[in-house]
């Protein structure tokens, strides 16, 4: 065990090294950018985990992510404010509002907070192209500024946006990290398997529930005024739905069951139709056998595979 | 606003609310019988409306006909899709949901790859107005709502009296002890599976010459047929077609007071309202007709 985990921090310290040293061994804009969405997505699937384990099912992540990004984006645009700033007070915003949607919704179980969460993602999307005054409908926000550090402009050049990115990807694995590994975290997967035992035995549902949606929907807040300020645009449209069910489907192509799977998940599916460059609209053609399949014969998730051939060899 | 203005709207809320009942009557009984939120339930009601366009634009076959020729094909497409997914993922929330997503997503891309993005219409069959009670209509709405209320009540008459029908409705009431009574559970799963999806098929057929067909028309519809089933309570069809009604009227009075968005958005949230005080609707889980 003691040498399993060794090897674990290992592997993790040679990614996160990778990580740190890509631009350098290749600095080439399109994989970067490319690298830079899956680290957004990353946080945004890993938050869909945390909920997840929790024993609730949520199609509607994609939603703080438009919360953090609209904040973020609206305050810059007429107030001036600073991205850098703007960032945290996306996340906040998003935090906060899952904090008051969470202790109404997260009562309700099973297929209905599905539903719930679903109606939640398109309220989200009706509500940005309804306010029209404001976030300009569905023309979307345009020009957002982007971020800059004393005189030196963020621009055309990835490599800065890059390891923003990647700092923030890592700061946010290592709290959630941290948090499920915590007593936090023991009381989370109580939850999740049995919530009226976890209640007997002193753990309050809805509180602990409310701190892993807040906290996943924080990070999306973040990652989402991260994204609007990287891609200078925000429209209702890349927050609907669709977003959320990628969001989900990343999550579970990697494997549920472990903090890792969602992360290897997002790099494998993305990866796989950034790599077989397929048109936009056709994606979908390949995510959704890919789903199927996964459910018929890979329960576990992506992350499941090396285990299950090493299982088949022993025998 | 005038007593007209009122009745064409509860004419279209009516209209549209049968038509939804038709998509969200095969939502219900694929929940009460399967226990699955089939959220792929959208995609019968599209391939429907591409199917007729298929069969009465491209092939030249009458408009009618070309409607039950597509009932029974993606009537054939809900069998398969029951013998080969849903039956293994039956009252498996998690993995029967993603599979359901996943079915939705390939059958949406593969319309888009197999016709491409261009403009479909299905041409009317019926065009001119009707004037009732000193409102004028659409004849085409009119004819839309009397096919969807005879195919519902159609359906009702089968769950009823119907040997086949009462056997589902034994199954939602209880699985364990209808298998007992020698109830083949695989049959009646492929019963509903073909009932459901023939039904939404009609309604794609019947609302396909009032809108552009669209690849992803499936989904605002099925979003909209989840709402109408927890308003009236999972698996009740007595409660499916209160719901889609409801759902109907105040989506057309909301739309022509306020606006397009808003109603969504005031729909949406009366649902969730609902969900959060009374989580199992109106008329509760049992399937009653």
């Amino acid at each position: 065990m003691n040498k399993n985990n060794r090897i674990k921090s290992l592997l993790l310290l040679v990614f996160t090294i990778i990580g740190f040293l890509f631009p350098v061994i290749r600095n080439d804009p399109y994989t970067l950018s490319l690298l830079l969405i899956i680290f957004v997505f990353i946080v945004a699937a890993v938050g869909f985990r945390l909920i997840y384990i929790t024993g609730r099912l949520t199609i509607g992540q994609a939603a703080f992510m438009g919360v953090g990004a609209y904040t973020s984006a609206l305050l810059s645009l007429n107030f001036g404010i600073n991205p850098w700033l703007g960032l945290l007070i996306g996340g906040i915003a998003a935090g906060i509002l899952a904090l008051g949607i969470g202790y109404i919704v997260l009562r309700v179980g099973g297929v209905y907070f599905v539903i719930i969460t679903l109606c939640l993602a398109e309220i989200s999307k009706l509500f940005w192209l309804w306010w029209r005054p404001v976030t300009y409908g569905n023309s979307g926000l345009i020009d957002v500024p982007g971020f800059s550090i004393a005189s030196f402009q963020f621009g055309i050049n990835k490599i800065p946006y890059y390891y923003l990115s990647l700092i923030i990807m890592l700061v946010a694995l290592f709290v959630m990290y941290r948090m499920e590994r915590s007593r936090i975290g023991i009381a989370l997967h109580a939850l999740g398997q049995n919530d009226v035992l976890a209640e007997h035995l002193g753990i309050n549902r809805t509180r602990y529930r409310v701190l892993a949606f807040t906290t996943a929907s924080f990070f999306c807040g973040v990652v989402g005024s991260f994204y609007a300020h990287y891609i200078h645009f925000v429209h209702p449209d890349q927050f609907g739905v669709m977003p959320s069910i990628m969001i989900q489907i990343y999550g579970i192509a990697g494997g549920i069951g472990v903090f890792f799977g969602p992360i290897v998940g997002s790099f494998v599916v993305a990866g796989l139709t950034e790599f077989l460059k397929i048109a936009k609209e056709f994606q979908p053609l390949i995510y959704g056998p890919l789903l199927v399949i996964i459910m018929l014969f890979l329960p576990k998730g992506l992350i499941g595979l090396p285990q299950m051939f090493f299982k088949s060899s022993k025998k | 606003m005038n007593a007209q203005d009122i009745l064409a709207m509860v004419i279209n809320g009516l209209s549209s609310g049968l038509t939804l009942m038709l998509v969200a009557l095969g939502l219900t009984l694929v929940f009460g019988i399967l226990h699955i939120i089939n959220l792929a339930h959208g995609e019968p009601y599209m391939l429907g409306a591409y199917c007729v366009w298929w069969l009465s634009e491209l092939m030249g076959f009458n408009y009618w006909f070309a409607i039950v020729l597509a009932m029974i094909l993606i009537a054939f497409l809900g069998v398969l899709m029951e013998r080969y997914l849903f039956r293994r993922f039956r009252a498996i929330m998690v993995p029967s949901l993603v599979v359901s997503i996943g079915l939705m997503l390939f059958l949406q891309s593969s319309i888009l790859l197999g016709t491409g993005m261009g403009d479909k219409e299905i041409e009317p069959v019926f065009h001119g107005q009707v004037t009732f009670l000193g409102t004028s209509l659409s004849l085409g709405r009119v004819i839309i709502g009397a096919v969807a209320t005879v195919l519902v009540i159609a359906v009702i008459l089968f769950l009823k009296y119907a040997r086949p029908g009462q056997a589902i409705r034994a199954v939602a009431q209880d699985a364990e002890a209808s298998s007992l009574q020698g109830i083949s559970m695989n049959s009646v799963s492929r019963l509903t599976m073909i009932i459901g999806s023939a039904l939404a098929a009609a309604a794609g057929g019947l609302l396909g010459p009032v809108f552009h067909l669209d690849y992803m028309m499936g989904f605002p519809v099925l979003l909209k047929a989840l709402l109408a089933i927890v308003l009236g309570g999972m698996g009740s069809v007595g409660g499916v077609i209160l719901g889609s009604l409801v759902i109907g009227l105040v989506h057309s009075f909301a739309t022509t007071l306020i606006g397009p968005e808003i109603a969504e958005i005031i729909l949406f949230l009366i649902i969730a309202f609902i969900l959060l005080i009374r989580p199992s609707g109106f008329f509760g889980m049992e399937l009653r007709t």
